[in-house]
């Protein structure tokens, strides 16, 4: 039962000049990162995590989550001015952006996108307030056997979507099972694999562990491909100068003739960031493809047609939102993004999932206010700064990848306040590029390696329950049903099944 | 046929092996038959790994690919630069070591234009300082 007293105390606790300012920051940082080809809004989300330390845990939810919302606008200008997508969500938007740019229109194609990714943003938020609540509810009516089952279902299904093999997939999610039982454990409170050193009582923290994985290998790839070629400097853009307001402006009748397209493309993105490891790019490419489809004139999309950036934009936009409903309700994140959101709440104290809407409701309502906030502040700051992002697409890799690495190396060292927390990234670092070398997903490492304490707890629990009785799991039919779904994912998305990558996986940097 | 994929599945297996053999005997408590067990998940992570390596032998798929040796020795050259930097951060801070380890990346990326060069080596580092130990109030050293 949503309690609207609640509700209003908690909107009300957005309204900090605090928390506006880190909603704001959040907003231009996301879309600075998510304009400049090569740096992906994974990494700067990883490298942000650790900002966030000396913040209030709604200032740094707010935060994160305005980051994230950004770089899926940043993302759009460089598809649009370079045809090189800034970020892997926007690589859809290319292919009706960019011809729109090179017919005249860069600030319209521009327009267009912002306008339509916050529409599907915003949508998608709405979604989620109304939907995870009620969902949250049914989730605290499952016990530990239940739990396990489920988690079981997400290794399959997230292991099998992210990457090009599910064998990889789930060795990947192995090793963030095992990296994830170094330290004491949770029963017994006997030492894992510390090797005799102190720091790994604790565990392997998780924000080196995600900064070295995906942001620093990430920037590794980045100035080994520049190495690798005389291009230091990325492709001119397209220029804005000598516009007329017809090529640059999107006026509501032009906006509201795309909102069948813009209604499918929301439904698709919402659906797909539900479910557990798929993501923004493959809603982006479904949905243009769904929509070309279903229009009249077919044709005319990748020829630089609105309904093309709508299609790809509202969709991508969408799944931000949505990838919170299993990360909320089940304590499952549904990305790598909202992984990256549980470290920050583990950062905090607060551990994800069903029990925040009865232990945390103030601040889950709190952060549903920001994302609202976050959406307008996205729509202003693109607004009037989508001609400023035009400039940062066309910065030296030179300057942006040790930068980046830089933040990275920063970052990791404040996690621990002592090079233990560096040493831990640069590991994560070479596991990470070698897991990009030879195909193995990143994003199964890292959701396994943040849910396995959970899994773990859950397992001691069903165990007890159970007295290790094989048939005491006939009177659990849930969590029959859903170790069948957990067998048909595996036999579905098998390994003899060739797919392509999905998004989140992170592959070498877009541009490069 | 040796493929790239089936190398690494044997590789995989074979740590799989050495994690059932030694390192969880070794490294972790077992208390068998015990519901709080400290060794249960490390072995099933061993069984899981050796498993799915041992499946990556026999299903492996023609093909594969592996870094290129030169992509390789510079990728080794940025870990060295960057473990050497972990090192001596204690030791002589962090704004010297961030000014080297800039001058790494611009020897190893070549960077020759004077103007970046002087962003990437001077505002780079300043900046990264700046926002951590001034705006966030964290220290660095």
């Amino acid at each position: 039962m949503l309690d609207l007293s609640l509700m209003l105390a908690a909107f009300a606790d957005v309204f900090t000049p605090t928390n506006i300012m880190f909603i704001l920051g959040g907003v231009i940082l996301g879309q600075i990162v998510g304009a400049i080809p090569g740096l992906s809004i994974i990494m700067a989300l990883a490298i942000a995590v650790p900002l966030t330390y000396g913040m209030d845990t709604l200032a740094a939810i707010a935060f994160l989550i305005s980051v994230n919302k950004g770089g899926t606008v940043g993302g759009a200008v460089p598809a649009i001015l370079l045809n090189v997508p800034g970020s892997a969500e926007s690589a859809a938007t290319t292919m009706d952006g960019h011809p729109m740019a090179k017919n005249g229109k860069p600030l319209k194609a521009m327009k267009y996108a912002l306008y339509h990714s916050v529409t599907g943003d915003l949508a998608s938020d709405i979604v989620l307030i109304l939907l995870a609540a009620p969902l949250a509810v049914v989730a605290l009516n499952m016990g530990p056997v239940e739990i396990t089952a489920l988690m079981i279902l997400a290794f399959t299904v997230i292991s099998g979507l992210v990457g090009d093999s599910m064998i990889k997939g789930l060795i990947s999610a192995a090793f963030g099972i095992l990296v994830a039982t170094v330290g004491l454990d949770p029963g017994m409170a006997t030492p894992r694999f510390t090797f005799g050193v102190l720091e790994l009582y604790d565990g392997v923290p998780l924000t080196a562990v995600s900064i070295g994985a995906l942001a620093m290998s990430g920037v590794l790839v980045g100035l080994l491909s520049m190495r690798g070629s005389d291009q230091k400097t990325q492709s001119s853009a397209i220029s804005m100068k000598g516009r007329t307001r017809e090529q640059s402006v999107v006026t509501f009748a032009e906006y509201w003739a795309n909102r069948f397209v813009a209604v499918r493309a929301f439904f698709i993105g919402t659906v797909i960031g539900a479910i557990p490891g798929l993501g923004s790019t493959t809603a982006g490419f479904l949905s243009y493809s769904v929509n070309k489809q279903a229009a009249k004139d077919p044709e005319a999309f990748g020829t630089g047609d609105p309904r093309g950036i709508a299609a790809s934009e509202t969709a991508n936009s969408a799944v931000v939102g949505a990838n919170l409903i299993p990360l909320l309700t089940l304590g499952i994140p549904g990305n790598i993004a909202a992984a990256l959101l549980v470290s920050a709440f583990i950062i905090h104290g607060i551990q994800p999932g069903p029990l925040l809407f009865e232990q945390q409701a103030q601040l889950v309502y709190g952060m549903f206010g920001a994302m609202l906030v976050a959406n307008f502040c996205n729509l202003g700051v693109g607004q009037i700064g989508m001609r400023f992002w035009a400039m940062v697409v066309s910065a030296p890799g030179t300057v942006i990848y040790p930068a980046a690495m830089l933040l990275c190396f920063a970052g990791s060292f404040v996690i621990t306040g002592a090079s233990f927390g560096v040493y831990v990234m640069i590991v994560s670092a070479i596991f990470g590029y070698m897991m990009r070398a030879f195909g193995y997903s990143i994003v199964a490492f890292i959701v396994a390696f943040l849910l396995t304490p959970q899994l773990e707890g859950a397992v001691v629990r069903a165990r007890l329950i159970t007295n290790d009785d094989p048939a005491a799991l006939l009177s659990h039919p849930i969590a029959l049903a859903l170790i069948a779904m957990s067998i048909g994912s595996i036999i579905y998305l098998g390994p003899r099944k060739k797919k392509k990558p999905l998004d989140g996986d992170l592959q070498a940097p877009t541009g490069q | 046929m040796i493929n790239a994929d089936r190398i690494q599945g044997i590789v995989v297996l074979g740590f799989g092996i050495t994690l059932l053999v030694w390192l969880v005997p070794t490294y972790v408590t077992a208390v068998p038959g015990n519901p709080l067990d400290p060794s249960l998940f490390p072995r099933a992570a061993g069984w899981l790994i050796s498993g799915l390596g041992l499946a990556q032998i026999v299903l492996a798929r023609p093909g594969g690919s592996v870094p290129a040796g030169k992509e390789f020795f510079g990728f080794v050259c940025f870990i060295v630069a960057l473990g050497v930097a972990a090192l001596l951060l204690p030791l002589l801070g962090f704004l010297p070591i961030a000014c080297g380890l800039m001058i790494a990346s611009l020897v190893l990326l070549r960077e020759r234009r004077p103007l970046w060069a002087a962003t990437t080596l001077i505002a780079v580092p300043f900046f990264v300082w700046f926002l951590f130990t001034v705006v966030l109030s964290r220290s660095l050293s």
